[in-house]
């Protein structure tokens, strides 16, 4: 069942996912040269398992003594008769049904809009799907529209690749469509619609925002690998220019930013383009050590994620079931000849000849006085 | 930019590839399967929308009708629909893009740069 504790164990899957992610896209990481793919599976693996937020039979709770048991208190506290760990649920429920619709409607509205453009003999979708068939790809089919756009490819089960009607070069239309053709190759598309419907999950999760648009980067610098894997270096930075290329195609105006660093995170295609001069300038080795660390990272990630859970402390059953907890809303004494009558739950406990230091919250009456209830 | 029905975008269809001003009467022989009275409610729709606004006033026979013309362009209209279904806007779509479009021209600039003087260095490589 979800509890506290597989929930928070998925948000700390999310966040240290956003922190690992961080760490391979800044370093001059190797791992996209080789073993990237790997990654991705235990990505998804994790993404699966925050998409359970339950407790499983192998779980391991651990329990956390601090913080959790005052919110265990107040989520587990009922309220009008329904606990407020319900009333959250609910919530919960309902945005990610609402979030889960609106993404299937875009969904629908975008391929009835596509259906319209379908391709009918223009020049570059004859010479385009020219290519597709030497690579064994025609089940893609070309769409062409009259904006100015990213090329790019969508369909699960029907894939088409979307194309602007901008002039391009058959070099540039080459690469564009090598590299939309490894998405659908690799799967890409599948790991988007998991990773966008964990989003419609955890919609409420900050980090899960962060975590799709790290991961997007992530997957377009190992599709950049896999397009100049088997090229000489001109041609790498051929390929880096036709990036750069179809950037500026589609700019509408001229924008002037404010100074920030070139590189920064903040610029993908800056992001990119780095990634391929590092190759290029050699600073970039795909080595056993940097495979190692990084399958090392992701099987730890997802191992923590699917068998512990964090929750809050509590005293085993048994325990409470053998045990009562006084405190001065259930509790007083009464002074009495023998000593201090201790009262629990207006029960007689027992007689202490001194009030115990733990005790000496609880109020004390005289014999014959009115308990303040 | 509000959604358009399928009835909306019909007209808007008819309107676009007019290029100029339409009554309602010319709109539905412009190969329009709605009958007037849906063609009038879809105009008001339309104009609700901002998507339309009457040209001007004009003789239809011996009666006066109003002309709508389109305010937004039919590109406009598809590059916003674009972007609201595959996420420049915010929400996704099942689409992987070439390129996440770079706004600022001085990054370009930069990154061509940065291109051509890997490449020089190279040439020196290789002499």
């Amino acid at each position: 069942m979800v509890s506290i504790g597989s929930v928070l164990i998925c948000i700390l899957g999310s966040v240290l996912l956003v922190f690992y992610l961080q760490y391979v896209l800044c370093m001059k990481n190797g791992i996209f040269l080789r073993g990237i793919k790997f990654v991705f599976i235990g990505i998804i693996a994790i993404l699966i398992r925050m998409l359970i937020p339950i407790n499983f039979s192998f779980t391991v709770n651990v329990l956390i003594k601090r913080i959790l048991p005052d919110l265990a208190l107040l989520i587990y506290k009922p309220l009008g008769g329904i606990e407020v760990f319900h009333i959250v649920l609910l919530i919960w429920g309902m945005g990610t049904i609402w979030k889960i619709c609106k993404y299937i409607r875009q969904n629908y509205k975008f391929h009835r809009l596509l259906k319209q453009y379908q391709s009918a003999g223009q020049r570059e979708d004859t010479y385009v799907q020219g290519i597709l068939k030497k690579m064994g790809l025609e089940q893609i089919s070309v769409v062409t529209l009259p904006i100015k756009i990213s090329p790019s490819i969508t369909g699960l089960f029907k894939p088409v690749l979307i194309l602007p009607n901008q002039k391009y070069s058959d070099i540039d239309l080459n690469y564009i469509i090598k590299h939309e053709a490894e998405h659908y190759k690799n799967h890409d598309l599948w790991l988007k619609t998991i990773i966008q419907i964990t989003e419609c999950v955890y919609w409420w999760n900050p980090f899960i925002y962060l975590l799709k648009k790290k991961f997007y980067l992530a997957m377009e610098l190992s599709n950049d690998m896999v397009v100049i894997q088997n090229t000489d270096d001109f041609e790498k930075m051929e390929y880096a220019e036709c990036l750069v290329r179809v950037s500026r195609m589609n700019l509408d105006e001229k924008i002037r930013g404010n100074e920030i660093p070139f590189f920064s995170e903040k610029h993908d295609l800056a992001v990119r383009i780095k990634g391929i001069t590092n190759v290029v300038e050699r600073k970039r080795r795909a080595s056993l050590q940097s495979l190692a660390f990084n399958l090392t990272t992701v099987i730890l990630i997802t191992f923590v994620c699917y068998v512990f859970a964090l929750e809050p402390y509590r005293e085993s059953e048994k325990v409470e079931q053998e045990t009562i907890t006084i405190s001065e809303d259930n509790g007083y004494f009464v002074k009495s000849n023998k000593g201090y009558d201790l009262y629990v739950d207006e029960k007689y406990l027992t007689t202490l000849q001194n009030i115990e230091e733990t005790l000496k919250d609880l109020a004390v009456y005289s014999e014959g006085e009115t308990i303040k209830k | 930019m509000k959604n358009l029905s399928d009835r909306q975008l019909e007209v808007m269809n008819i309107l676009w590839e007019q290029k100029g001003p339409m009554i309602a009467s010319q709109i539905l022989d412009a190969d329009c399967e709605l009958n007037i009275n849906t063609v009038q409610c879809v105009l008001k729709g339309l104009i609700k929308k901002e998507y339309i606004e009457v040209a001007s006033i004009v003789y239809s026979g011996t009666v006066l009708a109003r002309s709508y013309q389109a305010v937004i362009s039919k590109e406009e209209y598809l590059q916003n629909l674009y972007s609201e279904c595959a996420g420049l806007s915010g929400s996704e779509n099942a689409l992987v893009a070439l390129i996440k479009q770079e706004k600022d021209i001085k990054v370009l600039d930069e990154l061509e740069k940065t291109i051509s003087e890997v490449k020089e260095r190279l040439k020196g490589r290789k002499l």
